[in-house]
């Protein structure tokens, strides 16, 4: 038995050891999960099949001192294995963790410097793990297929993306996910003393998507996030966004969403005892188009320390009529003013990937006729 | 009444124990006494009430505030309204203002539409269940169509006995155009064993009807607190709630605003400061169920030594409520190292046109506002005090003057004692 099949077997042991999802959860007096979103209706079954996974799957384009392999063979590396045997409580979190096709370590040596382009090539789950050495730097895109669909399958797709930031490194890392009918992507980042990530995360979700992410910042370090949640008609996206904070920590999380199905936006901001001088601040916007748009938003914070500052924000509403009104007056048709508006509001995430073709495919498209 | 309070003991039984929010271990519910005959008869005026509470109410400013501001006044000790009174004026216009229980003597009518129906019904929680099977005393307040009542209705509720659950119910219904203020003060001295406070207050605002229910709590510090407040809102009419807090070991209370008419408004302030070993829960729930509604939530909490102070809340746009708009501010001052705080809202929207927004802040006190003051010749004490008053009036300025001024000299006497 090699190491990996340890890790899925301990995975698999523990994910059959916890109970069924339900379909309604409540965890801290917060429902979870919606009565639209039946994870019966789901093949929830640990993936068969999945004997060796593949050493194919990623195109990794880029230059500087970094080495690129498959996770299969690094599973001997401490710290490799230490995210493999990561368990969780959570039935899908654990399927992340251990159910994936494609893996790939990403490992940049302390004091170097990296600029990645990692692509998907197809939609089956993965698993990327990040390694940034103490002092060095990383710059990484990762793109998934484009194109959702809204076929029938119900078979889950569980990837995952983990970072783990040395002391002193510095990341920018722009991801865009969500290509499945139902899938679910899980983000975990630890940075170490004073080192810093900045992140770009766009997530298209599909009939059920889920993007969760959890973040610890260490002391002196500095999170800025912006998560972005695109939600088709017919759709459900569930994002959450999760940070924690070490002393003299800052973060800024700024989550937005277009929902024109149903849309969950929750973030926490949990800053414990001792984590002195602390500043976090974490908004979420949603803007809601047509008639079967529905939001949830929940920002909260957790706060055990005084000698902090935390503060947080969150608006749901619809493009206002004057800012829609200015544009059309200028000659735009109405579809093109609310496409010019999302784009803008979605901006950053344009050096992900083009916004035009994800709008008009994936968001828009023929469904504008039945926005307003 | 018998069939209710059976049919709600029976769903209480139903229902389990919340294991979400602050934790409800520590509440014995089979240790307590749910009903404490009172050892004073009714009086008529308060002059006729024994030595030893007409010096706690004096002390209280009970009778003052009835001979200069109140149309009514209520006392409700341990679980009997012991004393109610109501200026002549008001009677004439149709005002009735009485104990629960009397009401339902002679009101059997009214109060079988209005109790426990469609506002707080025994379903709703646990404790709801819980009261509506127990209840005893608690006000019943009616104000006929078009009357206004321009001077407050109150009522004391003061428990003095160990181990003692009080289960008032209210019903306020203010009919269309009537409009009435209903000040609640409550408090209890602290003994070896807790109790339980789980009063439900049930509130009808009619059309183009205001209604303003405040509330002054100080209970025990080792009384748990599990109150229910609900009301429904038709069109045109404003609902006030105003929750100033103090007392209690622990605090889980987050009333309830359903605005069912067009044009319905609903307005929540919520001030508290959670000492040692406090933890309160506080929140806002507002159901937009109808167009125009709007809503607006202002919660401002203080934590000190261990105390913990969370604010809960939702609020909610159901379909077809279009054009509703809702801000919700939280913020949290923490004083002291072991102090902490939490947040969590939450906001559904099920209307793409509803304009729904969330703020909150959580820290120390600002040291640039403290060098302001003390550079100006204030004492380190004297700026931490100025400084938290401010940090309230946007809510302590909703609470009559009287009762504000004495608040405000409790909390900044907590936050010297904290500082010294």
């Amino acid at each position: 038995m090699t190491e990996y099949d340890g890790f899925r077997l301990m995975a698999e042991d523990r994910y059959k050891s916890l109970s069924p999802l339900k379909w309604k959860e409540m965890k801290d007096g917060r429902l979870i999960y919606r009565e639209e979103l039946k994870y019966s209706d789901f093949s929830m079954d640990f993936p068969e099949g999945f004997e060796t996974p593949d050493e194919g799957g990623f195109q990794v384009k880029g230059e500087g001192d970094f080495e690129a392999a498959p996770l299969l063979s690094r599973v001997h590396d401490g710290w490799v294995a230490q995210q493999l045997q990561r368990l969780s409580e959570d039935k899908v979190e654990l399927l992340s963790l251990a159910g994936w096709k494609h893996g790939y370590v990403i490992d940049v040596k302390g004091g170097e410097s990296a600029a990645l382009k990692i692509s998907l090539v197809d939609r089956l789950p993965f698993r990327l793990v990040f390694k940034v050495g103490k002092g060095s730097s990383l710059s990484a895109t990762v793109v998934t297929p484009l194109g959702i669909t809204h076929e029938k399958s119900t078979k889950l797709v569980a990837s995952r993306i983990d970072v783990v930031c040395e002391s002193r490194s510095t990341v920018d890392l722009a991801y865009k996910a969500g290509s499945s009918p139902v899938e679910f992507i899980g983000f975990s980042a630890d940075l170490g003393a004073s080192s810093s990530l900045k992140l770009d995360a766009l997530h298209v979700a599909g009939s059920y998507g889920r993007h969760f992410g959890e973040v610890v910042v260490g002391e002196g370090a500095s999170l800025s996030a912006r998560v972005a949640e695109l939600v088709p008609r017919s759709s459900f996206g569930d994002s959450m966004f999760n940070v924690r904070h070490a002393s003299r920590s800052e973060s800024e999380v700024d989550m937005r969403a277009t929902v024109l199905g149903k849309g969950v936006i929750r973030g926490l901001t949990s800053i414990p005892k001792d984590a002195i001088g602390s500043k976090a601040n974490l908004q979420e916007r949603v803007i809601m188009i047509g008639k079967e748009a529905k939001a949830i938003t929940s920002p909260s914070l957790d706060i055990y320390e005084k000698e902090v500052q935390a503060r947080h924000g969150s608006w749901s509403g619809r493009i206002g009529d004057k800012e829609l009104f200015y544009l059309e007056s200028r000659g735009l048709s109405e579809k093109e003013a609310v496409s010019l508006f999302i784009r803008g509001f979605l901006s950053p995430f344009e050096r992900i990937v083009p916004l035009e073709q994800v709008l008009e495919e994936i968001i828009l498209g023929r469904e504008l006729g039945a926005c307003t | 009444m018998l069939e209710k309070r059976l049919y709600s003991l029976s769903v209480f039984e139903s229902k389990p124990m919340p294991t979400w929010g602050v934790g409800l271990s520590g509440l014995e519910l089979d240790d307590l006494a749910y009903y404490v005959k009172p050892s004073v008869e009714k009086a008529s005026t308060l002059s006729d009430l024994p030595a030893d509470l007409k010096k706690t109410f004096e002390a209280l400013g009970i009778p003052e505030a009835e001979r200069n501001f109140l149309a009514g006044n209520g006392i409700m000790y341990q679980s009997e309204v012991i004393y109610e009174r109501m200026k002549d004026q008001l009677a004439k216009q149709g005002v009735i203002f009485m104990s629960m229980d009397e009401a339902v003597r002679k009101y059997p009518n009214i109060i079988q539409k209005y109790f426990m129906t469609r506002c707080v019904p025994p379903t709703y929680h646990k404790f709801a269940a819980l009261n509506g099977a127990v209840w005893s005393g608690g006000t019943f307040l009616y104000v006929p169509k078009g009357v206004k009542v321009s001077m407050p209705v109150q009522v004391y509720y003061l428990v003095d006995h160990p181990s003692m659950g009080q289960f008032e119910h209210t019903i306020i219904i203010a009919e269309d155009d009537a409009s009435v203020e209903y000040i609640e003060g409550c408090s209890a001295p602290m003994y070896v064993k807790g109790g339980l406070h789980a009063g439900v207050v049930e509130v009808f605002v009619g059309r183009n009807a205001r209604v303003r229910a405040t509330t002054i709590q100080n209970w025990s510090k080792n009384m748990y607190n599990l109150g229910t407040k609900r009301a429904i809102v038709e069109e045109g009419g404003k609902m006030e709630w105003v929750e100033a807090s103090l007392g209690s070991k622990v605090t889980m209370l987050y009333p309830a605003s359903v605005l069912a008419g067009r044009g319905a408004r609903a307005e929540h302030f919520y001030v508290s400061m959670a000492g040692d070993g406090q933890v309160l829960e506080a929140g806002a729930k507002v159901a937009h169920a109808a167009p125009d509604t709007s809503a607006y939530v202002l919660s401002r909490s203080i934590s000190k030594g261990s105390g913990r102070a969370i604010y809960r809340g939702e609020v909610k746009v159901n379909p077809g409520a279009t054009r509703c708009s809702s801000s919700v501010k939280c913020d949290s001052l923490l004083i002291s190292d072991d102090s902490s705080t939490a947040t969590f809202p939450t906001e559904e929207v099920y209307e793409s046109d509803a304009d729904v927004s969330h703020e909150a802040t959580a820290g120390r006190i600002a040291e640039e506002q403290l060098f302001y003051l003390m550079s100006r010749g204030f004492s380190e004490e004297e700026a931490r005090g100025l400084i938290v008053r401010g940090f309230m009036e946007p809510v302590t300025k909703k609470i009559p003057l009287e009762y504000a001024v004495e608040f405000n000299k409790i909390v900044e006497t907590e936050v010297k004692n904290e500082v010294a």
